[in-house]
């Protein structure tokens, strides 16, 4: 329908305040998180700089480094870049001046509630939902507010046509909220410790359909809409394509979140939804390469600029950074391609490529784009930032290149086995010796790119001291186009054919899934008339100066929202539903007792220690059904073992070796020395080398909180765990008993002294339980893979 | 009949079809998207970014 547009001119003055704000706590916070990534990466190889102190040490430092990477540097990075090209691509102000205000110092308080918690042990140990549930309340309130004021700018603005980075914003705003409440459901028990409601398999999935989509649409999504916002600016291009903007934003946002499992290949995870998370991450690759691709080739006819404009540079190679991490996500998601890769260095070479390259250099270009124009003034030095470019690059390339060496010898040193068939490599750290040196290798990477960073933050310091804080005031036309905007309901753009016809073909995919011939006929006629149908829309039916039904979406936030909502949930209830309504079962053994008993008080005091010290980080507890790993480990990890874990342990790196069956292999007294002395104390033992683990010894000293042990149980068990109330009742008692047998045993083994009540005591009980489950009567057979 | 299908098609043979099919409509998607005769239906909206207005004053 053709529609009469009116134009009239209207002044704005746009808030930068907060855009500076943001830039400058991006900047400081992003030199934190990396100085203490550095410090964790130096750890590894020098484990003296644990300094035997609680809040040093690698387990609680490294939720820190994350943490402050992701939510401190890019998160504020991207609320710079969102504040600032919202208001120009809206033509209006932000609604409210004080929700921006909240925003910003509800973020940067929430930022100083992690610097203060994580190091002292406070943690859900979840990788990147680390901080407690005060924080996560903490975090929900501000994230409202921003939402908040951002759906109140996009009602009042100007421009009424949504460009592409604003469908990144929104997809942005919803599916963290979505993902972030999910996954941190959970219940206090005290004033700085909860329980989350999901426990083992569940927790795993959840945790990790959160944790994938935490890269997808924190670390992602908002940073393509800065892409497509800053690259035309600065190479003075309108972008390649927006018709391939609208194929990237849609098939990414629905394909992103089903990739989620895709961390649990190989593990006790159902096998289909392990499938489920390959196939869809394998599918990514065309929409992010469809990103990528449109990003570069927007600077067609002016790659001579990148030559000499840094903020070109830093964007170019992000851009290229972004298409490198992303071929090598869906490559890793191969399950034979993760049984040699998971657990190893490859994956935080992957994952530094793309926080580091992608990250980091999107927001350097962004920072040396913006800040001049942010204080009315010319870049300091154009030279420093060509310094800080290839020092950066340097540093990335030395990092990423380094961790893919040690990681694949790590793959193939951990499945290697001789010619009788037995392990090659029987001791830990015989591997671990043989990265040290590319450990070394990674801090020198890490640390050329942190001096590259502060080098930024001087230059940005002196760019802004040259000049002053400016707001600008312009003037823009406003194109009215208010019929188009009213002569559709929200429901009927939502309910249109373009949707129903994308339902038809998921529907038409699922018939595939049941081993039925006559449903899969079916499925393949709906999906041949449903691709019919689509390509004559595609092609038949959009005229020239016709409005597509995706124009009249770009103009309707509430359709729009609505319909990326939509895309975002689908992925998330078919992955997430089917586990999560299933009942808890738990395989009887042959006595007629459940296979899996809940922890004891003393066990579950001594995970929680293991909680709070961060072994997740460096230890899993999931034994994959490969014959390598059950030679060094044992029989592969069965689902109901982890039942009442809550939160699960399955880790996702192995720094240390596996520990789901470590109370069958090693005994109290090994425990002791190990964990008072991980390198000199371990002489009694020929095969354990030098570890690089850090000591403990204050787990000798600090005491448990019995008193909290029965407040715990009565939590886990409102929360499903089958604890009687006899258990509840007599937790201090049967606590004390477990206390005196494990000290006894200790005794028995030549440690003497030991203090029942100290966590030490706690923990070794934990560890000791590890792998004594009872075999079920009726055992399912697992396939072992690999092996001669 | 369905027998009868069976005996010329396999289970396994018709999700392969069915990637294939989602392969053809990929295919579409691309081409379309590179369609040159329709890109200046987009352009001003790919301009977007471009258009900052003028500048009225720097309040300092």
């Amino acid at each position: 329908m053709e529609v009469a547009t009116t134009t009239e001119m209207r002044r704005i003055t746009y808030d930068d305040g907060v855009v500076r704000g943001f830039v400058w706590a991006s900047v400081a916070w992003g030199a934190v998180g990396m100085l203490v990534g550095l410090i964790c990466a130096l750890q590894l190889s020098f484990p003296q700089l644990n300094f035997d102190t609680p809040w040093l040490t690698f387990g609680r430092l490294r939720p820190l480094h994350t943490n402050a990477v992701i939510f401190a540097l890019v998160g504020n990075m991207m609320f710079a870049g969102i504040y600032y090209s919202s208001q120009r691509l809206l033509k209006v102000r932000m609604a409210s001046d004080l929700l921006s205000k909240v925003h910003l110092w509800g973020w940067q308080l929430i930022i100083l509630g992690a610097v203060l918690t994580l190091p002292l042990g406070i943690t859900q140990s979840k990788e990147y939902a680390e901080l407690e549930w005060f924080l996560d309340i903490a975090v929900v309130v501000v994230w409202v507010a921003f939402a908040w004021n951002y759906f109140w700018t996009l009602k009042i603005r100007n421009e009424k046509n949504l460009y592409v980075s604003i469908w990144f914003y929104i997809s942005t705003i919803l599916a963290i909220a979505v993902l972030y409440i999910v996954n941190n459901l959970a219940l206090p028990v005290t004033g700085t410790k909860s329980y989350g409601v999901f426990s083992g398999a569940q927790d795993a999935l959840t945790q990790w359909w959160y944790g994938h989509n935490a890269v997808a649409f924190f670390l992602t999504t908002p940073i393509l809409g800065i892409m497509y916002y800053f690259l035309p600016k600065a190479a003075d291009r309108p972008v390649f394509s927006y018709r391939l903007s609208i194929v990237h934003f849609w098939a990414l946002v629905f394909i992103y979140i089903w990739a989620g499992p895709h961390h649990l290949l190989n593990t006790a995870l159902p096998d289909w939804a392990q499938s489920l998370g390959m196939v869809f991450s394998l599918m990514l690759w065309a929409p992010s390469w469809g990103g990528m691709l449109n990003g570069l080739l927007t600077l067609r006819g002016a790659w001579h600029k990148v030559r000499t404009d840094p903020v070109l540079k830093f964007f170019v190679a992000g851009v290229t950074f972004y298409g490198m991490a992303t071929f090598e996500g869906p490559l890793l998601s191969i399950k034979s391609v993760s049984a040699l890769g998971h657990y190893t260095d490859w994956i935080i070479g992957h994952v530094h490529a793309g926080a580091l390259g992608w990250n980091g250099f999107m927001a350097a270009g962004m920072f040396y784009w913006m800040v001049p124009r942010l204080f009315g003034t010319k870049l300091h030095s154009t030279k420093m930032a060509d310094w800080h470019f290839w020092l950066g690059m340097m540093g990335i390339l030395l990092y990423v290149g380094s961790m893919w060496v040690s990681g694949i010898s790590q793959g193939l040193m951990w499945r290697a086995e001789t010619a009788d068939g037995g392990l090659q490599y029987t001791a830990w750290n015989e591997i671990l010796d043989t990265q040290q040196l590319m450990y070394v290798a990674r801090s020198i990477g890490g640390g050329l790119f942190l001096v590259g960073w502060l080098l930024m933050g001087w230059n940005l310091i002196a760019t802004a001291m040259s000049g002053k804080a400016t707001n600008v005031e312009v003037e823009v036309a406003v194109i009215d186009t208010t019929p188009l905007a009213s002569e559709e309901s929200t429901a009927s753009l939502v309910f249109s054919k373009p949707v129903i016809i994308c339902f038809l073909g998921l529907f038409a995919a699922t018939m595939f899934i049941m081993p039925n011939v006559g449903l899969a006929v079916l499925g393949l006629v709906l999906l041949l008339a449903v691709v019919a149908f689509a390509c004559g829309m595609l092609f038949g039916s959009m005229g020239k100066g016709k409005h597509t039904w995706h124009d009249k979406i770009e103009s309707r936030p509430l359709a729009f929202s609505t319909l990326t909502l939509i895309a975002v949930l689908i992925g998330g209830l078919f992955e997430l539903l089917p586990g999560l309504i299933t009942d808890k079962q738990v395989p009887l053994a042959a006595s007629g007792e459940m296979s899996v008993q809940p922890y004891t008080a003393l066990e579950l005091a001594g995970r929680d220690v293991y909680v709070r010290e961060g072994c997740y980080v460096c230890h899993s507890q999931m034994i994959r059904p490969f014959r390598s790993e059950q030679l060094r480990y044992g029989a592969p990890s069965r689902i109901e073992e982890s039942m009442w874990d809550h939160p699960f342990q399955w880790g996702s790196k192995r720094t240390g070796p596996d520990l789901a069956r470590i109370g069958t292999k090693r005994n109290e007294s090994w425990h002791w020395l190990h964990m008072m002395d991980p390198r000199y104390g371990a002489k009694y033992e020929a095969d354990q080398g030098l570890s690089i683990m850090p000591a403990y010894p204050w787990l000798y000293d600090d005491k448990v909180e019995i008193a909290v042990v029965a407040d715990k149980m009565s939590v886990l068990k409102k929360l499903g765990t089958p604890y009687t109330d006899e258990q509840l009742q007599g937790a201090a008692a049967a606590y004390a008993k477990q206390a005196a047998a494990t000290v006894g045993n200790l005794a028995a083994q030549g440690q003497t002294g030991a203090d029942p009540e100290s966590e030490i005591v706690a923990l070794i009980a934990y560890l000791m339980r590890l792998g004594r489950n009872l075999e079920p009567a009726e055992r399912q057979p697992v396939e072992i893979q690999g092996g001669k | 009949m369905l027998k009868e299908l069976e005996s010329y098609v396999s289970l396994f043979d018709l999700p392969v079809i069915a990637t294939w099919l989602f392969v053809a409509m990929f295919l579409t998607v691309l081409a379309r998207v590179c369609q040159r005769s329709r890109q200046g239906e987009y352009k001003r909206m790919a301009s977007l970014p471009l258009d900052d207005g003028a500048v009225v004053e720097e309040v300092k």
